[in-house]
């Protein structure tokens, strides 16, 4: 008797994946492809899953032995759950919308809140019982955030705690939506796209007190020196005038205007410019130790900036590629803390000396 | 969860009622149990652990049934659990334990009720299992969440499940029809009780048949693919008996040679001129009878049904080469010709008088002393004799006869089948007639819910056959009144006797042959699809050339199927435009109408992307083409500034549109 394939239709699906794998796998290098999210939903058995399974086997191979029929039907309403458990798993992950924002500056090392808008775009049926995480990428560790029923149509907001363990300038790559609903069988993933580069600023390491006390120092005698009458962009109160338009109406005095009933607004002091430059210089030992003190020395760089320039110097910073003007301002330090989350150890130094931070008076 | 167990156990054989009650009362006393104290966990570990022990025990010393002991473990173990249901964890083993329970009813039962507790247990399962999910998150994630949250499913979800089910329930029967059979059946459950009957083996004692015609236990059930004969009822013959002694019958052969085997499955007993119109074909379902015995309409002549051998004698009694313990499925083809000739050298002496009394012998001749009487005379007197003196009883009395047979015929007058075939046999012995006895059943009850013969132990008869002028015959005296079935089953058993053999029929029987069959089936439906579709491609070519008319063409004659299949995927298609991904799409398209999108994709094929980090504007300005620039703006109006485009407007951007696709065309 010859028995003929009677439905052929897996073959066109089967060419298709073979392309899509293959495809992935001899993309050109910038087209080319994570072959880890090749497919559209990822799929892990769950303990649970794997004796479900293993019971599933057992009781077919029953069924093979014995012939019987209703063991074969049990076999059946198995394998139908798990195609339930499919459909089901898939209802809850379609159709979900994800927005992610991020705080503006991250640091290693510092824990950090990304805030989450999920949104179900789906017509008629809720979501149920799903969980969201980061895509891992390197250096990152990120707890998940849980919601137990999204309705249709509405949008609800969670919060993920992450935090790098060190500086980089990192592309996150979206979020995982995952769900084991609804019979924790397999735990069911949808990745949302979200792409995003951001610079993960050096951790903050704070300066030994020697040298703060020095810098410090260095300020107050710039303060007691420079008491001049000179009107500025300071912090200390020089005098009140007479408010004329055009001028800063943050600046108006409320209390003294209600006084004397015109309105009156501050003048600051002048201050004074106190330039320092932050030198790091960054040669490089060849150990693990010796990346441990380079990073070391990246933190120790990078709380001097923060430090200095919060308490107003002109911070420069000289590198051994790269040298940046003494200035202040929260955009020069980002600027400083930019230059600080990609520097390398510069490995054409030939004289075997340990890197250095010294700050040093202009 | 806990009764849908009890109910899967009911079906199991082994479990005796008092061990269901018991249960059944454990289970309740556990819902009336509010209060748990913490450290019932522990005890019910140890409850746990000696159950086992003593069911252990009980398999070992007493049972010696694996499967009996370990389903009485189960449903105790089952029933205890109850009292130990706190976490998601508990309530996980307790499912397991009823789903054990339900794979046990199904090792070892056929009844149909497994499908309706297959069938509300797909149903529980899918509602406890999303409930157990739930919680199982709730609890890994909040410590001291210990209920779910109200109104957590809505109506709408509600109604999908039950759809889902169903919709599992259709699937689970599917895969069952698909799953390949291909089976060994090396473990087979060969445990089935088989019924005791009397009357089918070697020798048979008057008054056996007695005991089983009170029984309504189902025996077999025959289809009849012709229909059930109208003029004449079918007497299913089992076994023939020769010899006579003076307390019953025996059959000195039985099983003589083996029966040649014609094609692969098919045994064919007669001649095969003798196969003609009067014949009649049956579907045979026998259930496990404690005898060997193959049973048919009146002469049996082909058989055919997977049997390895098959034996016979010259009787035409027809017989397996062992009991069987489990259903005998098989379909024969009898002659229901009144007489059938016989070799004559069988060396049974049929005339055999000895075990006669003289009293016997002096009434047949007194019955058939007329003169010149043909031997067909002599057997209708004979026969007129009994019915006109003698009376049917199932419960004759016991008489001072020397033996039943005088007991019967000279005392006390009365008696059933068995008697009157006996008296009837001797007497045509005394007269001279050959004869002997044959047993088998009656045609029992039809059931025209399932289109078959319902035949039940109360069915069983005897009769006569007996050899005038050369051919057997059949001959029977029993008077009417014993040829009709006792009790009438009612409309609702016939109802739920025929689901229950269609059940067995088609899911407990179910088998590679029929897969093959199905397949076949399914291939020759699409052969004739596909065919449709042809003829309604070239229908369609015809009337488009213009070769035909709409009226000369074949369009809804031949290509109706092909028209059902176009309609189901144009509703389909529609029910996904609408449901399926609508949302989304307008979502995406108030993000990027259809024109920016159309544009984007010209520009991708001449090698201009919009990058992540650029506007519309910033990717418009470097792009540096003046149509595009145009674009972006309408674009922007309508994503940023909520306003629909006027006509004039779209008309714009559609020439823009192919200015620039042209454009394109030429680079590329």
């Amino acid at each position: 008797m010859i028995i003929r394939p009677v439905i052929n239709v897996p073959l066109p699906w089967l060419t298709i994946l073979f392309a899509r794998i293959y495809g992935a796998r001899r993309g050109k290098p910038q087209e080319k492809r994570d072959v880890k999210y090749l497919f559209p939903r990822t799929l892990k058995v769950t303990k649970l899953g794997k004796w479900y399974i293993a019971i599933l086997l057992l009781i077919g191979i029953a069924a093979i032995n014995t012939e019987n029929n209703l063991l074969y039907l049990i076999v059946g309403m198995l394998l139908s759950l798990i195609i339930i458990s499919g459909i089901m798993s898939e209802s809850t992950l379609r159709g979900l919308k994800v927005k992610r924002t991020l705080p503006g500056q991250i640091f290693a090392g510092r824990e950090f809140l990304a805030r989450i808008e999920i949104r179900n775009t789906k017509k008629v049926l809720p979501s149920f019982s799903f969980a969201l995480r980061e895509l891992s990428v390197p250096g990152l560790d990120s707890n998940d955030s849980y919601v137990l029923k999204l309705k249709n149509g509405e949008k609800v907001t969670r919060h993920n705690n992450l935090i790098f363990n060190k500086r980089a300038v990192v592309t996150l790559r979206g979020l995982m939506i995952t769900t084991s609903f609804p019979f924790s069988l397999f735990i069911k993933g949808k990745r949302e796209k979200a792409d995003l580069t951001l610079t993960v600023y050096p951790r903050l390491c704070p300066a030994p007190i020697k040298e703060l006390e020095r810098l410090n120092s260095l300020n107050r005698i710039a303060h007691t020196k420079e008491n001049t009458t000179a009107k500025g962009d300071g912090i200390d109160l020089h005098s009140l005038k007479k408010y004329v338009p055009g001028d800063d109406s943050r600046r108006i005095d409320w209390k003294s205007s209600a006084r004397s009933r015109v309105l009156l607004t501050k003048e600051f002091e002048r201050e004074e410019e106190i330039r320092v430059v932050i030198d790091f210089d960054n040669t490089t030992e060849d150990s693990t130790a010796g990346e441990e003190y380079f990073e070391h020395c990246v933190s120790l760089a990078a709380g001097l900036a923060c430090h200095l320039i919060e308490r107003g110097f002109y911070v420069g910073l000289k590198t051994r590629e790269a040298r940046f003007e003494c200035k202040s301002g929260k955009s020069h330090l980002f600027s400083l803390l930019d230059a600080l989350a990609l520097i390398e150890p510069d490995k054409t130094c030939t004289t075997s000396r340990r890197p250095s931070v010294r700050v040093t008076e202009r | 969860m806990a009764i849908l167990g009890l109910l899967g156990v009911y079906l199991v054989r082994e479990v005796g009622s008092s061990l269901l009650v018991a249960a059944a009362l454990i289970a309740t006393l556990s819902f009336a149990v509010k209060r748990r104290p913490e450290r019932l966990k522990s005890i019910w570990n140890l409850a746990a652990i000696l159950l086992f022990l003593f069911f252990a025990l009980d398999y070992m010393l007493f049972s010696q049934n694996l499967m009996g002991s370990a389903i009485r473990f189960l449903t105790i173990l089952a029933a205890t659990k109850l009292f130990d249901l706190k976490s998601a964890r508990d309530y996980l083993v307790f499912y397991s334990l009823v789903f054990f329970q339900i794979i046990a009813a199904a090792a070892s039962s056929t009844s149909p009720l497994f499908l309706l507790i297959i069938s509300i247990f797909i149903i529980c399962s899918i509602w406890a299992m999303i409930i157990f999910n739930i919680k199982g998150e709730l609890e890994s994630r909040y410590t001291d969440t210990r209920t779910l949250p109200p109104n957590l499913f809505s109506p709408s979800f509600l109604l999908t499940t039950v759809a889902l089910t169903a919709f599992s329930i259709i699937i689970t029967f599917a895969l069952f029809f698909i799953i390949p059979r291909v089976g060994i059946g090396l473990m087979q459950n060969r445990d089935l009780t088989a019924l005791k009957v009397s009357g089918f083996s070697d020798s048979i004692r008057l008054g056996d048949l007695g005991a089983v015609k009170r029984d309504t236990a189902v025996v077999m059930r025959v289809e009849l693919p012709a229909g059930l004969p109208e003029n004449e009822a079918l007497y299913f013959r089992g076994q023939t008996l020769d010899r006579y002694s003076s307390t019953g019958w025996e059959a000195t052969t039985r099983k003589k040679r083996k029966i040649s085997k014609k094609s692969t499955d098919r045994f064919v007993l007669g001649r095969l001129t003798e196969i003609g119109s009067s014949m009649i074909e049956q579907n045979i379902t026998l259930e496990p009878l404690e005898t060997d015995v193959i049973f048919g309409a009146s002469r049996l002549m082909v058989i055919d049904g997977g049997f390895q051998e098959l034996w016979t004698n010259e009787s035409g009694g027809v017989y397996l080469p062992n009991i069987p313990y489990s259903r005998v499925k098989y379909t024969a083809i009898s002659s229901v010709d009144a007489k059938v000739k016989e070799a004559k050298d069988s060396g049974i002496d049929y005339l055999e008088t000895s075990e006669l009394s003289a009293d016997v012998m002096k009434l047949a001749k007194r019955i058939t002393r007329e003169r010149f009487l043909s031997e067909q005379e002599k057997a209708e007197k004979i026969k007129r004799y009994l019915r006109e003196n003698y009376s049917y009883t199932l419960s004759p009395d016991k008489g001072a006869g020397a033996t039943p047979l005088d007991d019967f015929l000279f005392f006390t007058k009365e008696g059933y089948c068995e008697q009157f075939a006996t008296a009837y046999a001797a007497l045509l012995r005394g007269a001279g007639i050959r004869a002997r006895i044959v047993t088998g059943f009656l045609q029992g009850e039809w059931n025209k819910y399932g289109g078959y013969l319902l035949i039940r132990q109360q069915d069983a008869h005897s009769w006569v056959e007996a050899n005038i002028d050369g051919y057997w015959r059949r001959l029977d005296a029993t008077p009417s009144i014993g040829l009709v079935g006792f009790t009438r089953t009612s409309t609702l058993s016939m109802y739920l006797d025929s689901l229950g053999f269609k059940w067995r029929r088609y899911i407990v029987k179910y088998s590679l042959s029929d897969q093959l069959s199905v397949a076949r089936s399914v291939e020759s439906q699409t052969n004739r699809l596909s065919a449709s579709v042809r003829n309604f491609i070239a229908s369609i070519k015809d009337m488009l050339s213009g070769k035909k008319s709409f009226s000369q063409s074949s369009l809804f004659r031949k290509s109706s199927p092909a028209l059902a299949l176009l309609i189901l995927i144009t509703i389909i298609w529609a029910l996904f435009i609408k449901y399926g991904r609508g949302r989304e799409d307008s979502e995406e398209k108030k993000e990027r109408p259809r024109f920016y999108r159309t544009m984007e994709k010209t520009l991708k094929k001449i090698g201009l992307e919009r990058r992540s980090s650029e506007t519309a504007t910033e990717f418009a300005r470097r792009s540096g083409i003046s149509n595009v620039r145009d674009i972006t703006e309408a674009f922007e109006s309508v994503r940023y500034g909520h306003r629909e485009l006027t006509k004039i407007e779209m008309r714009k951007i559609e020439e823009s549109l192919k200015a620039l696709k042209s454009s394109a065309g030429q680079s590329a």
